[in-house]
């Protein structure tokens, strides 16, 4: 019995349309830019193996659609997330600006769930709209670890996942302990109500 | 619940079989007591809709006071008037108990049970017989079929479990599928995919074989109990499939554009794919079991995917995603939408919802019906009132998917017509200015025809003379006229003179040129003439008291008369140019009207010709006593004649003096010459003009007249030969 891993977490990647969620998505999971690279699946659904502390970590990341028009429906991809990127574009403020909105939207849909900011597009400093002070001043007030990356460029792709998986990990571990004791219980009630099964 | 009691039931209803056969009204109605009239239903037992859940209820209540209940309550059903339903239930049970029993029997050859455990569950199964879930369906057939190796590497004990658990599922589902709500259904459901997890975790068995066995084990319950299960009486699925599909349908103006989702429309290949998508997505409904649904919202949406791959040109996201799923549903408008998608959600099972790629484009799927439920104008970026009026249907949509096909192939063939239409309105314009050019140039040629005719003529109306001379040159009746002073000459003249003088002529015509016969003749002449003159002329002799004067005048007149004369000579020039100019213009008369008047002048013209060569000739035909005025006019310049006329001048004094009187008139004249000695060369020519004017100008135009014949005719008698050849003209003229 040889298992993949040994964890499945579920990742959402939220932002206005067009500041790279894809981009980010498709750079992390195929290590390519979306340039003249044609996949045979779609980008919005991928699936990475990789290792963090010696446990094997399958991540699922699910992009969607950041229209303004479609934010009213977007609840149900928030079901059994366990981490949210948040994605705006550093040579856009008006992204940045509603980075709010989707941190608030977030909250409405989930209960506890990791987050993490990422300033994508960060490959052309003349562009550069989105100070990095600002943004980290925003990051520290809402309690969100912050990364400016370029899905572009492959400059802090890799570590905003791996970022991003660690503090899921570490949640659902913490999580794990925290329930050690009722656990018990649990499985005591398991097994009488088995036994009950048996009887009938 | 109670397998004894099924069993004894079972007689009773064979035996109420062949009654049931026959069917009457009363059998049709509902079998309610209570006397209800509406008809019933075999799936409801032979009740009213009404009365069946009245009846499901009472009899629910009946089970669980008495464990007999099955029994009293299919007695009440065997007494009831119409028992053909339940029979025919009852029958189908018959059926699917050897069926099931045949099955089990495969299923036992697969599976190495225990002789005694197989006995068991046979025996369990045979209890079971009468519930509906275990009828068998060439799907479920297949189902086994396909995971039959997968079951096989089982252990026994846990196929056994398995097993158990599936039947289990069935029977409470289908003993309390319309009494519980979908929601228990839902988490009972769930609860057996978590068991049977559970269950293989903890006997070790294989991630890969679990995953298997669950699939099996959902694909088989689900596809069993489908019937019970997939849009329930229970719940309002089927109406709120109907409203979607009413949404959708009002919805069908709905296009690519205002979802802002990038379908090129018009590629070919994108339009088939979304053709395989809208099918993909269609054949969601024929599927029965949760997963396999699933896969055709992900065969669907891979397409989308492709499609939007050969539109972008890149690997589309999310962001092009959505819209282009809602399209395809909008355009698809799949048969119970609602209900599939509550299905899947109710009985898929949920760790594949909530992860995976079916888990994602479900969820997508999800996504795309809520907007479409949900969508207003602001939503697809339109004016609240053109929305309305789409959704109403009072205006029609400007271009929906295939009258955008329509339009653009409409279009097309409209801007190469309109391209067509202006290239042959150009040619059609090119055309009509070069007609307009061509008019112009036309009516101004035509202009500068006439101002040129006009001109020309204006310039030529002598040339009417001159057109006249040829033609007077043709009749020489004017000048005929003019010939009869000379033939006076003829009746003064003396017989030996004058023979003497044309002896002359014909001598020194032979020889010499023109004025030096003159001198000759002329001598003679003024002789003859000189004692003629007098006589013959008494008017003349009335200047002769002012002789010198007269003389003097005489040179004047001389003058003037050479003036006249050269004018004549002019006159001639011009005529003969005139001539030149009317032939061209005759000739170009020609060219663009041909009228009678043209053809008579170029008839006129032609025998103009040799008149004008004529004056070349007279060099030849030195004979020609009057072409010396011309010749003279043109030789002006040459200064062999010049030095031959001072002796021409002498006998050319003599005519004058002649005219005016005797012996003077020589000596005169010769100091006249002397003087005139500068205009000298005018002098001669002016009496020949003279001479010309009386005698031998009617040679002289007998010789324009006749041409080549002239040599001839001054040798013998000219001026009798020019009136014969008057006559014969005028003869043949009249």
């Amino acid at each position: 019995m040889v298992q993949e891993y040994d964890h499945l977490f579920k990742l959402l990647i939220i932002g206005d349309s067009g500041v790279g969620k894809s981009s980010l998505l498709l750079r992390f999971a195929d290590n390519t830019f979306s340039g003249s690279y044609i996949t045979t699946i779609g980008v919005d659904f991928k699936i990475r193996t990789i290792n963090i502390e010696g446990e094997k970590v399958k991540l699922q990341i699910w992009d969607t659609a950041g229209q303004e028009r479609f934010r009213t429906i977007t609840s149900t991809y928030y079901r059994g997330t366990h981490g949210v990127i948040v994605v705006y574009d550093v040579s856009n403020g008006d992204s940045f600006a509603n980075v709010k909105r989707w941190l608030h939207e977030i909250e409405q849909n989930c209960d506890v769930v990791n987050r993490i900011l990422v300033g994508n597009k960060n490959d052309a400093p003349d562009r550069k709209v989105v100070l990095t002070e600002d943004a980290q001043r925003f990051a520290d007030q809402m309690n969100i670890q912050l990364f400016e990356t370029s899905a572009k460029d492959n400059i802090n792709v890799e570590e905003m996942f791996m970022a991003i998986t660690r503090q899921v990990l570490r949640t659902k571990q913490e999580h794990k302990e925290r329930q050690a004791i009722p656990k018990d219980t649990v499985s005591l009630r398991k097994t009488r109500s088995k036994k009950k099964g048996k009887c009938c | 619940m109670n397998p004894p009691l099924k069993v004894t039931s079972k007689p009773k209803m064979f035996t109420k079989k062949s009654p049931a056969l026959r069917i009457d009204e009363a059998d049709l109605k509902c079998k309610s007591k209570s006397g209800c009239d509406f008809f019933g239903n075999p799936e409801w037992d032979g009740y009213c809709s009404h009365c069946y859940r009245k009846e499901r209820e009472r009899q629910h209540n009946d089970q669980k006071k008495s464990p007999n209940r099955g029994e009293s309550g299919s007695r009440a059903s065997a007494d009831s008037p119409l028992s053909l339903s339940v029979a025919k239930r009852f029958n189908k049970f018959e059926e699917k108990k050897q069926q099931q029993r045949q099955q089990q029997e495969k299923r036992n050859k697969f599976s190495k049970l225990a002789s005694s455990l197989r006995k068991s569950t046979s025996i369990r199964e045979t209890g079971r017989l009468p519930e509906p879930w275990l009828e068998q369906s060439p799907e479920v057939e297949r189902i086994k079929q396909d995971y039959a190796s997968h079951l096989a590497s089982l252990s026994p004990e846990v196929r056994q479990l398995i097993n158990k658990y599936i039947q289990g599922l069935c029977r409470t589902v289908c003993a309390d599928a319309n009494n519980m709500s979908i929601d228990e259904l839902s988490e009972k459901v769930q609860k057996f995919y978590q068991i049977l997890a559970q269950c293989m975790d903890a006997h070790n068995v294989n991630q890969e074989l679990k995953e298997s066995v669950l699939d099996y084990c959902e694909k088989f319950t689900m596809t069993v109990l489908h019937r019970n299960l997939f849009c329930p009486p229970t719940t309002t699925d089927e109406e709120k499939d109907l409203a979607i599909q009413k949404r959708i349908r009002q919805l069908n103006w709905v296009n690519a554009k205002h979802l802002d989702c990038c379908i090129n429309e018009t590629s070919e290949e994108v339009r088939d794919l979304v053709y395989t998508s809208l099918t993909d997505l269609l054949g969601m409904d024929s599927e029965k079991a949760p997963q396999d649904k699933l896969q055709a919202v992900v065969k669907c949406c891979r397409n989308i995917f492709l499609l939007l791959q050969s539109s972008v040109g890149g690997p589309a996201s999310a962001d092009e995603f959505l819209p282009a799923l809602i399209f395809i549903v909008l355009k698809a408008n799949p048969a119970r939408l609602k209900s599939n998608i509550n299905f899947v959600t109710r009985f898929c099972n949920a760790s594949r919802l909530m992860t995976g790629e079916g888990g994602y484009y479900f969820t997508n799927l999800c996504c795309a019906v809520s907007f479409i439920e949900n969508m207003t104008a602001q939503s697809l970026n339109l004016p609240e009132l053109e929305f309305e009026q789409y959704m109403s249907g009072e205006v029609v949509p400007t271009s929906t998917w295939d009258s955008a096909l329509m339009m653009y192939e409409g279009i097309s063939l409209m801007y190469e017509h309109i391209a067509a239409l202006d290239d042959m309105h150009k040619r059609a314009d090119s055309v009509l200015e070069g007609t307009e050019l061509l008019q112009n140039t036309m009516k101004k040629f035509v202009i500068e025809m006439k101002l040129n005719v006009e001109d020309i003529l204006a310039r030529t109306q002598i040339t009417f003379n001159s057109e006249k001379v040829p033609t007077d040159i043709d009749t020489e009746n004017p000048l005929s006229e003019l010939l009869p002073p000379p033939i006076a000459p003829q009746v003064v003249m003396s017989g030996p003179q004058k023979m003497q003088s044309t002896l002359a002529y014909g001598k020194e015509s032979l020889n010499l040129p023109g004025i030096t016969k003159y001198a000759f003749p002329s001598d003679s002449e003024l002789d003859a003439l000189g004692t003629d003159s007098t006589p013959v002329d008494g008017v003349v002799t009335l200047p002769m008291s002012d002789s010198q004067e007269f003389l003097l005048t005489p040179s004047s007149t001389y003058g003037f008369s050479s003036l006249d004369e050269l004018a004549t000579p002019d006159e001639l020039c011009a005529a003969q140019a005139s001539l030149n100019f009317v032939q061209g213009l005759s000739a170009v008369n020609y060219e663009i009207d041909i009228s009678d008047t043209c053809s008579d002048s170029s008839a006129g013209m032609s025998p103009h010709p040799p008149s004008v060569p004529m004056p070349e000739q007279k060099d030849s035909n030195s004979c020609l006593p009057e072409e010396t005025g011309p010749a003279s006019l043109l030789d002006t310049s040459e200064s062999p004649t010049s030095k031959l006329l001072p002796s021409p001048i002498k006998p050319v004094v003599p005519g004058p003096g002649g005219d005016s009187g005797e012996g003077s008139s020589p000596t005169v004249m010769n100091t006249t010459a002397e003087d005139t000695d500068e205009v000298s060369q005018q002098k001669p020519l002016e009496p020949t003009a003279n001479v010309s004017s009386i005698t031998s100008s009617s040679e002289y135009q007998g010789f324009t007249a006749q041409g080549w014949k002239i040599q001839s005719i001054p040798c013998d008698t000219g001026p009798s030969d020019l009136k014969s050849t008057k006559r014969t003209k005028g003869n043949a003229t009249l």
